[in-house]
């Protein structure tokens, strides 16, 4: 997630949001019921209604009419609010002042829920931020008049008043509403001055479940396309439209339609709830029973006489500690506590990581030894000690609710200040190296709005002492499609991210980052970071950043400030003259109940200045979707196409998709287009991400697990 | 761009990235210095384990999911504050209290601990009763949910069944069957004990390990 600002090839894998998606549709189980508009919103076929999918999905639609493609991404960020992002594809020709790609993002809103009497009711703004096409607001009412019957009657501005359009009935508080001014806004503008102007028109069908599969669908559409139809859209020949839509037991829900008289349309959609991946908690394999201390006082190790172990506890603690997929840094035992400090590999919930070790040492070290302080550490950081009592685990290992009483008895700490005592040796150096395959897409270059590159890519990292990492990345791309790209950047800024392409053809084995970074906790509670080399793939520099994050806080304050320089477009050791200071002072917030703020302000790459407002909404299980948009001292104009920086972005746990613990995430950030305002410089392992894991919160919304 | 190019591009692109992150998923794709195990290498770990209890003789379970119908030999691992855990050769445990399933581990939404007090002592006591039962279990979460369940024993009479022997022959054993209904606000459910007529002990029951897994069928084999 720190990566985000900038950085478009993340060491992460960073797969491409429809291969996510795909995968995600491969094996999870689908939640919803609401049926899905062309629109990807919940509606008939292009009319909306008033409903909500289940708080939290996140559907997936691909619609088709005539020669036009929509893609929508929906989710229901609250139980009454959902935002969409759409992608639509009109067609060769799709007529005079429509663009052939167009990105769009609605908003919806239920103002209230349905109830034996009074209907639903919603709001929706279409394309508030778009180019404009499919600009238009509504307000809609949905009833269920019998358990399957549902009708719907709404009235809509802007796009939905293209058919029986009235005078505007809120022309009664203010003239300006009876008309609807012309699109002057470019894409990314908000449209505040067109909302609920100009002609207002009906529409309104009705939805009946003949089963719980199949649902058929008929409305009265007030949309004439009446842009399309100049193109390649064959003309209407009717109001109405007319479907059926049909739920597969694999979630996937299908739609085929009969639209204006005319046209044979289909549609796809699925709903993915990511309170629900397909195997809840987890299916790795169990923990190790804790074993009575009878039978771990016979293990060699523990017997009295030095000639009868075969080998010390301390390396019995590391050998079994690395089954589990948790590296051994330090081992320190005394007569009542045992002391260890653990790298954990394995588990993205935090707490099972530090249960593992407890039923770990429960089971390995003397029976006298009556508490264990778990002190996980990071990139060479101590990071947070939580201590049990190992009667405490014995009593709950089998108990009712054993892991919240474990959690009500534990005390959890922040590390600073552990020290090294009975460091592990041979723990440093240590040389890490990994080669793998890669994949980096590209979407919504006009020409081709999927490219991609794949390609081979080695790590290696030396770390010669605690927070101390040499490390690099080299990539080899063996077949890619960005080198295609004929657009050149038409930027009237210092062109820090637009000239991707140049990038991409004028490199071949490249170096995606060399740096040396170094870690460090300057006191309770404070983290630190230093990183100089070739920063990301763009820039290199110097780069150092300070957080401020007390374990159980709701804040955390972060400052950074980086001095950049552009490298050469071949991506190996030579740079460009453009030199630029640029950082940040952030701030990241807590607002309950999953959401997350995060406001950094400061200076971006291309020298401008001005803030980033980041919101997102965390699963527990990691799953997090979100968005962002920044504004800057660049204006409008001189931005382009987009007029400001913006996007959102999903992250999927490894773990959520493959039911095993694992620390991966797949991550995709969407952009409608990326150019050079709003830049940030795109610097690995911001302390933000990588203390975040190791803060209270994050413990204890994965205690469940901490004695699976 | 034609819908068919599109539709092209589309199948031309996902299909070879989709397998290849199931590939990374499953720890086939890439090598490289040492890192966390595997899954697999999590399961070969739990499948030697399983070979050392198989030559230590020790108490074996066969074990049945309902819902997949798959069968296998659970071997008891340990044994402590009257909890026996079965490890699986997969690495999957089951606890039982007295033949009474408590926890599990490895099936996903796992049980993670159980509360049987009271239906322990009227079943294992061969009497009609109600009794509550409370089960913790994993969500998608990962948080840890109590559910409570009230139950109605009865007691349905002797029953002679065929259990396995350790030398791999069916023995019929004489057995009172004991059956127990329970009923949450949204779920219905129907455990059912076999216990020997001689030492009151369950050696075989249908118990219900929660919403993914469903019923378990459980059957000791016998010396």
């Amino acid at each position: 997630m720190s990566t985000r600002g900038a950085d478009p090839c993340s060491g992460r894998p960073a797969l491409g949001w429809l291969l996510a998606a795909g995968l995600a549709w491969a094996l999870a189980p689908s939640a919803s019921a609401q049926t899905l508009s062309f629109y990807g919103t919940p509606g008939l076929v292009d009319m909306p209604t008033a409903e909500a999918l289940p708080d939290g999905s996140l559907a997936l639609t691909t619609a088709d009419y005539g020669p036009i493609w929509r893609h929508t991404l929906t989710f229901q960020l609250s139980p009454r609010v959902s935002a969409s992002f759409r992608y639509a594809a009109q067609g060769n020709d799709p007529g005079p002042g429509i663009p052939e790609y167009d990105r769009s993002f609605d908003l919806n809103i239920l103002l209230s829920e349905e109830d034996a009497y009074w209907p639903a009711i919603a709001l929706g703004l279409r394309d508030f931020g778009g180019t404009g096409i499919y600009s238009g607001e509504y307000l809609v009412a949905s009833k269920y008049v019998t358990p399957r019957l549902q009708l719907t009657g709404g009235i809509g501005w802007g796009r939905f008043a293209g058919r029986g359009g009235f005078e505007n009935p809120l022309g009664i508080l203010d003239d300006r509403f009876e008309t609807r001014p012309e699109q002057d806004t470019r894409t990314g503008e908000i449209g505040f001055d067109q909302w609920f102007r100009g002609d207002a028109a009906f529409f309104g069908g009705l939805k009946w479940h003949a089963t719980d599969r199949l649902t058929l669908v008929a409305e009265y559409s007030s949309d004439t396309y009446a842009l399309e139809t100049t193109g390649t859209l064959s003309p209407q020949a009717s109001p109405y439209n007319f479907g059926l839509k049909y739920r597969f037991k694999n979630g996937l829900d299908m739609g085929a339609y009969y639209l204006y008289g005319n046209t044979v349309g289909v549609r796809f959609s699925y709903v993915i709830d990511p309170a629900h991946p397909r195997a809840p908690g987890g299916q790795e394999t169990a923990p190790p029973s804790l074993l009575p201390r009878s039978t771990v006082a016979g293990q060699s190790w523990n017997l009295g006489s030095p000639e009868r172990q075969v080998i010390p506890a301390g390396e019995a603690v590391r050998g079994r500690l690395g089954e589990q997929g948790l590296r051994l840094m330090a081992y320190d035992v005394s007569a009542r506590a045992a002391r260890v400090q653990i790298e954990n590999l394995r588990f993205d919930a935090t707490a099972q990581a530090v249960g593992r070790a407890a039923l770990v040492l429960a089971n390995t070290v003397a029976p006298s030894v009556e508490r264990f302080e778990v002190t996980l550490t990071e990139a060479g950081m101590p990071m947070t000690t939580v201590t049990v009592e190992r009667a405490d685990l014995e009593e709950q290992e089998h108990a009712l609710e054993g892991e919240w009483h474990m959690l009500a008895r534990a005390q959890i700490t922040d590390a600073f200040g552990v020290g090294r005592a009975g460091a592990i040796e041979g723990a440093y150096p240590r040389l890490s190296w990994g080669l793998s395959p890669y994949t980096f897409v590209s979407l919504f270059d006009p020409d081709d709005p999927l490219r991609y590159e794949l390609g081979i890519q080695l790590n290696a990292a030396w770390e010669p002492r605690p927070g101390l990492i040499f490390s690099g990345q080299l990539r080899k791309p063996l077949t890619s499609t960005l080198d295609d790209a004929t657009r050149r950047s038409d930027s009237v800024l210092p062109h820090v991210r637009s000239d991707a392409v140049l990038y991409a053809q004028q490199s071949d084995l490249q170096i995606s980052y060399l740096t040396a970074e170094y870690f460090f906790r300057p006191r309770e509670d404070m983290f630190g970071r230093v990183t100089l080399g070739y920063l990301e793939p763009m820039f290199g520099g110097v780069s150092a950043e300070l957080l401020w994050y007390p374990l159980n806080s709701r804040l955390a304050l972060g400052a950074e400030l980086n001095y950049a320089v552009q490298r050469d477009f071949d991506q190996l050791f030579g740079f460009q003259d453009y030199t630029v200071w640029t950082g940040h002072a952030s701030a990241y917030y807590n607002l309950g109940r999953g959401y997350y703020g995060q406001l950094d302000i400061g200076r971006y790459l291309a020298g401008d200045w001005g803030a980033t407002l980041t919101l997102d909404r965390r699963f527990k299980n990691g799953v997090t979707v979100g968005a962002f948009a920044t504004l800057t001292d660049v204006s409008f104009d001189d931005f382009g196409e987009g007029s400001f920086d913006k996007g959102i972005f999903v992250e999927l746990p490894l773990s959520w998709v493959t039911g095993q613990p694992s620390r991966a995430k797949l991550s995709q950030t969407v952009r409608p287009v990326l150019r050079d305002g709003g830049a940030r410089l795109g610097v690995r392992n911001r302390l933000y991400g990588v203390v975040e894991p190791f803060r209270e919160r994050e413990i204890t919304d994965s205690w469940g697990k901490f004695l699976r | 761009m034609t819908e068919e190019r599109h539709i092209a591009a589309v199948v031309r692109w996902l299909l070879p990235l989709a397998s290849c992150v199931t590939l990374v998923a499953c720890g086939g794709l890439g090598v490289g210095s040492e890192g966390p195990p595997t899954p697999n290498q999590t399961r070969a770990q739990a499948t030697a384990r399983y070979a050392q209890l198989l030559r230590s003789d020790t108490t074996a379970l066969q074990i049945a999911v309902e819902k997949d119908e798959t069968a296998t030999i659970a071997l008891r691992e340990v044994s402590r504050d009257g909890v026996e855990s079965f490890v699986s050769s997969d690495g999957v445990v089951l606890k039982t209290r007295r033949g009474f399933l408590v926890g599990t581990a490895g099936l996903g939404a796992d049980m993670t601990g159980s509360d049987v007090s009271q239906s322990l002592a009227l079943v294992t006591g061969r009497s009609s009763g109600t009794a509550e039962r409370f089960h913790t279990f994993l969500n998608g979460e990962n948080e840890a949910v109590t559910r409570s369940y009230v139950c109605v024993v009865a007691v349905r009479g002797e029953r002679s069944i065929q259990v396995g022997t350790r030398a791999g022959a069916l023995k019929p054993v004489a057995t009172t069957l004991v059956e127990e209904n329970c009923r949450s606000l949204d779920q219905t459910l129907t455990n059912l004990y076999w216990l020997s007529a001689g030492s009151g002990q369950v050696l075989q029951s249908r118990q219900w390990a929660g919403d993914l897994t469903g019923p378990l069928v459980m059957r000791r084999v016998i010396e």
